[in-house]
C-alpha cells in the first residue's frame, strides 16, 4: 500500500536550484514523482552539500515547498503524519531527565509518566546520566537522547537525518530494531546517511541541477 | 500550555546564566550612575525613576541577545512544526518574563535603597513595568531575530522596529511626570494599557510570520 507520495516537491525560495532524484528501485515512478510504501525503507544518498538535510526539512514541512505530497486516505484524520528529529539544541543545565519530558510533552501533549521515562532511559541505556547536563553528554549519547522519541512515535512515517552518526554498535544495532519493528508495522522510514546500513532498502539518489 | 511553561520555567531555573547576568547589569550599571549622578538628591522624582525605567530596558536588551541565539531559534521553529502548536515561541517568553517579573519585584528593597525611593513610587513603576514590559519585550525580540537571520538587519532594525518604541517611551515617561506632579494617572494607563494591548496583538502576529521566513532565510541562503 502506498502510503504517501510526492509530486515534484521542490523549495519554495528564490535562487534554489532544483532537485533531481534518481533510484534503481521501482519507486521511483518519474524523475519527480515518489511513492513511499508501507513497510519499506528508503535511504536517501547523495553527495555533501547537495540538500538531503534540507529535502528531508521540506518534506516535514519545517521549509517552503513546492509540488505536493498526498497521503493515504486511511491517515485523514492523523494530525502528525511524519516524525522528524529534531536538532538538539540544550541550554545549558538542562538535565537529560528534563529533555525528555520536554520532548515528550511536545510531540504527545501530554505530561510522561515515571516508569515509561525510566524505561525508556534505560532501553537507551542512559539511565546513569539521567540527571547529567545534556551539554555534557557524549555526541553518541546526546544521538541516543534524540533517537529517544522514536519510541513513543505514533507517526506511520519518520524522517531520520543521518541516525548512525556517532552511534557505537550497540546504539546502531538498538535503531535497526527499532526501525524493523516499525517497518514490520507498516511504517515507512526515509533516512539518509553516507554509512553502510545493513537493511534492506531502495537506494534515492538526489542530485541539483 | 501550563506544563510547558512549568519546563521552561524549570529549564531557566536550571540555567542562571541566562537570567542572572541581566539583573547583574542591571545593578552593577545603577550602581555606578548613582555614583556619578551624586548628589542624587538633587535629582527629580521623574529623573530617578527614568533612570530606573531606562535601565531596566536596557537590561532586557541585553537579556533578549543573550537568550536569542541563532540555535535556540532554530530548535523553537522546529519544535513548533513538529508539536502543531504554532505559538510556541510566544510560551517561551512568557516564561522568560515572568522569571523576570519574579527577580525584578524580589529585588525592590535594593532598589528603593539605591535609587532613595518610597515603596509606593516603586509599585507604581513595577505597575507600569508591567504593562509596557510585554511589548518592549516584543520589540526587541523581533529586532534580536531580524538582526541574527537577515544580511543588513540591523538597518532593517533601526528603520522599521526602533520607531515602534518611541511611542511607548513617550507613554510611560508622561505617567511618570504625572505621577510626580501629583496629578491623575488614570487617563495615562488608560491609553498605555489600550496601546500595549494592541501593540501585543500586532506584534505577535508579525513575529509569527517573521520567525518562520527567518528560519527558511537562514537554512537556504548561504
Amino acid at each position: 500500500m502506498i502510503l504517501c507520495s510526492t509530486d515534484n516537491m521542490q523549495i519554495d525560495w528564490p535562487g534554489t536550484q532544483t532537485w533531481h532524484l534518481a533510484s534503481t528501485s521501482d519507486c521511483v515512478m518519474t524523475p519527480y514523482h515518489l511513492n513511499f510504501s508501507s513497510g519499506e525503507i528508503y535511504w536517501l544518498q547523495g553527495n555533501n552539500g547537495v540538500g538531503k538535510s534540507t529535502w528531508m526539512r521540506v518534506f516535514s514541512g519545517l521549509l517552503p515547498r513546492l509540488g505536493s505530497i498526498s497521503w493515504s486516505s486511511d491517515l485523514g484524520s492523523q494530525m502528525q503524519r511524519s516524525h522528524y528529529l529534531l536538532s538538539l539544541t540544550r541550554d545549558a543545565g538542562v538535565t537529560v531527565d528534563l529533555a525528555v519530558q520536554q520532548e515528550y510533552f511536545l510531540r504527545c501533549g501530554h505530561v510522561i509518566s515515571h516508569s515509561h521515562l525510566a524505561e525508556w532511559l534505560h532501553a537507551f541505556n542512559l539511565t546513569h546520566v539521567r540527571f547529567m547536563d545534556c551539554v555534557d553528554l557524549s555526541s553518541g549519547q546526546k544521538r541516543r537522547l534524540q533517537l529517544m522519541s522514536l519510541l513513543y512515535s505514533k507517526a506511520p512515517l519518520w524522517l531520520l537525518d543521518e541516525p548512525y552518526t556517532h552511534l557505537d554498535d550497540d546504539g546502531r544495532s538498538l535503531l535497526e530494531g527499532l526501525i524493523s519493528s516499525h517497518v514490520a508495522r507498516g511504517g515507512v522510514v526515509v533516512m539518509t546517511g553516507h554509512e553502510s546500513c545493513s537493511l534492506r532498502c531502495h537506494a534515492i539518489v538526489l542530485s541539483r541541477r | 500550555m501550563f506544563s510547558f511553561l512549568c519546563y521552561r520555567f524549570q529549564s531557566m531555573l536550571a540555567s542562571p546564566f541566562l537570567w542572572l547576568s541581566g539583573v547583574v547589569f542591571w545593578m552593577v550599571e545603577s550602581f555606578l550612575l548613582l555614583l556619578l549622578l551624586q548628589p542624587t538628591h538633587a535629582l527629580s522624582l521623574t529623573q530617578r525613576m527614568g533612570l530606573l525605567w531606562g535601565l531596566l530596558v536596557f537590561s532586557q536588551l541585553l537579556l533578549v541577545s543573550q537568550f536569542m541565539t541563532r540555535q535556540r531559534v532554530i530548535a523553537i521553529v522546529e519544535m513548533q512544526a513538529m508539536s502543531q502548536s504554532p505559538r510556541l515561541w510566544l510560551y517561551e517568553l512568557l516564561a522568560f518574563w515572568m522569571m523576570y517579573a519574579v527577580l525584578f519585584v524580589s529585588l525592590s528593597p535594593i532598589v528603593c535603597l539605591l535609587y532613595g525611593l518610597e515603596m509606593s513610587y516603586l509599585f507604581i513603576l513595577f505597575f507600569l513595568w508591567g504593562v509596557a514590559s510585554p511589548v518592549c519585550f516584543l520589540q526587541l525580540y523581533l529586532a534580536r531575530l531580524v538582526c541574527l537571520f537577515l544580511k543588513n538587519g540591523f538597518f532593517i532594525v533601526v528603520l522599521v522596529v526602533i520607531p515602534w518604541m518611541i511611542p511607548n517611551v513617550l507613554l510611560v515617561l508622561r505617567c511618570l511626570h504625572m505621577f510626580a506632579s501629583g496629578l491623575g494617572l488614570f487617563s495615562q494607563l488608560s491609553l498605555l494599557l489600550g496601546v500595549s494591548m494592541l501593540q501585543l496583538g500586532v506584534l505577535s502576529a508579525v513575529i509569527d510570520r517573521v520567525l518562520v521566513c527567518c528560519h527558511a532565510h537562514m537554512r537556504l541562503t548561504v
